[in-house]
């Protein structure tokens, strides 16, 4: 470990936005018509080893993503931000500046792309495993009578899965088309794990949708009418937001989509 | 602050940061350079599901802010 410092980088904007308030560490590193949103870190903190044991610790891991998070709220409300991947650092701000330089065109296309708009975040939970109408093997204990009766079951059973199945995915797609179409820009990333997710059934889809800031209420009165029209079939949907626009900057090296 | 703004729809605050990790573990614009090591460069199969696995625990273990 080291007692150097290095730079975090939130995010990037135009070189007129305005230095974040409410946190005196964070300040605007300008090259050109761009900014990086920095702030000074222990370098120690980020080093190869170090840092894998960091993102295995919870509390650091938490602290770490608010933070992220926070600095790039207070400025996206009223500001378009490129939101950069979670513990970027740089050693110096030679690093910061001459990646700005090199990254400059990717930057500026977001910056355009991404004006007055924000991401949201939807996704869709199948029923719980145990609300399920299926009845489980343990419960076929009586014997199956002829060779025909249980084949006849077996192949009803088969059927209502498959039936179940088929309803499952037309719920998803129709849930995708109808949040895309109020949508400039829509993705689904894969979905989180049920250990993780904090879902009791198994997460069918994870949509992230680019919606106008202008259009937000239309996207949520949608996402409340999909909700209710989907709960009477078990399936749960939940969104979170406005996040930053972290799903929707292509081009960059190793961003989704 | 932040997690206000970000559980605007009522989502429990440990759902609020699983999709926070979604996106900043594997979102977000990941850049080469002179960076010292990013997430980026981190084998995130192995790494996601413990990770997420301890924040889900942390989260669950404080009383949720409204």
């Amino acid at each position: 470990m080291t007692d150097a410092t290095g730079l975090y980088l939130y995010g990037v904007v135009a070189a007129d936005a305005p230095v974040p308030d409410g946190d005196d560490d964070v300040r605007l590193l300008a090259e050109g018509d761009l900014a990086a949103i920095v702030s000074r870190v222990p370098l120690g903190d980020y080093e190869d080893a170090r840092l894998r044991a960091n993102l295995g610790d919870q509390a650091w891991l938490q602290s770490a993503a608010w933070r992220h998070e926070a600095v790039l709220e207070a400025l996206s409300e009223r500001f378009t931000v490129v939101p950069m991947r979670l513990c970027t650092v740089f050693r110096d701000e030679a690093g910061v500046r001459e990646m700005l330089v090199r990254e400059h065109d990717l930057l500026a296309d977001a910056l355009e792309r991404l004006r007055g708009r924000s991401e949201w975040a939807v996704k869709v939970i199948g029923p719980p495993r145990s609300a399920g109408r299926g009845a489980g093997p343990a419960e076929h204990r009586e014997p199956p009578g002829s060779g025909s009766d249980y084949l006849r079951r077996r192949l009803s059973e088969m059927n209502r899965r498959r039936d179940r199945t088929a309803e499952l995915l037309e719920a998803c797609a129709r849930i995708h088309d109808v949040l895309s179409g109020l949508a400039a820009d829509a993705t689904t990333l894969p979905p989180q794990r049920r250990e993780v997710s904090g879902y009791e059934g198994e997460m069918l889809q994870n949509g992230a949708y680019l919606v106008e800031n202008e259009r937000r209420q239309d996207f949520l009165a949608a996402f409340d009418e999909l909700a209710e029209e989907h709960a009477v079939l078990g399936i749960a949907v939940a969104v979170t937001g406005p996040w930053p626009a972290y799903n929707f900057i292509r081009g960059s090296v190793g961003a989704a989509a | 602050v932040s997690e206000a703004a970000a559980i605007a729809r009522g989502a429990p605050q440990e759902l609020a940061l699983i999709d926070l990790l979604d996106r900043l573990l594997q979102g977000g614009v990941a850049v080469e350079g002179d960076i010292v090591l990013s997430v980026a460069d981190i084998d995130l199969v192995r790494l996601d599901l413990r990770v997420l696995l301890a924040a889900i625990d942390a989260a669950a273990g404080e009383p949720c802010p409204r």
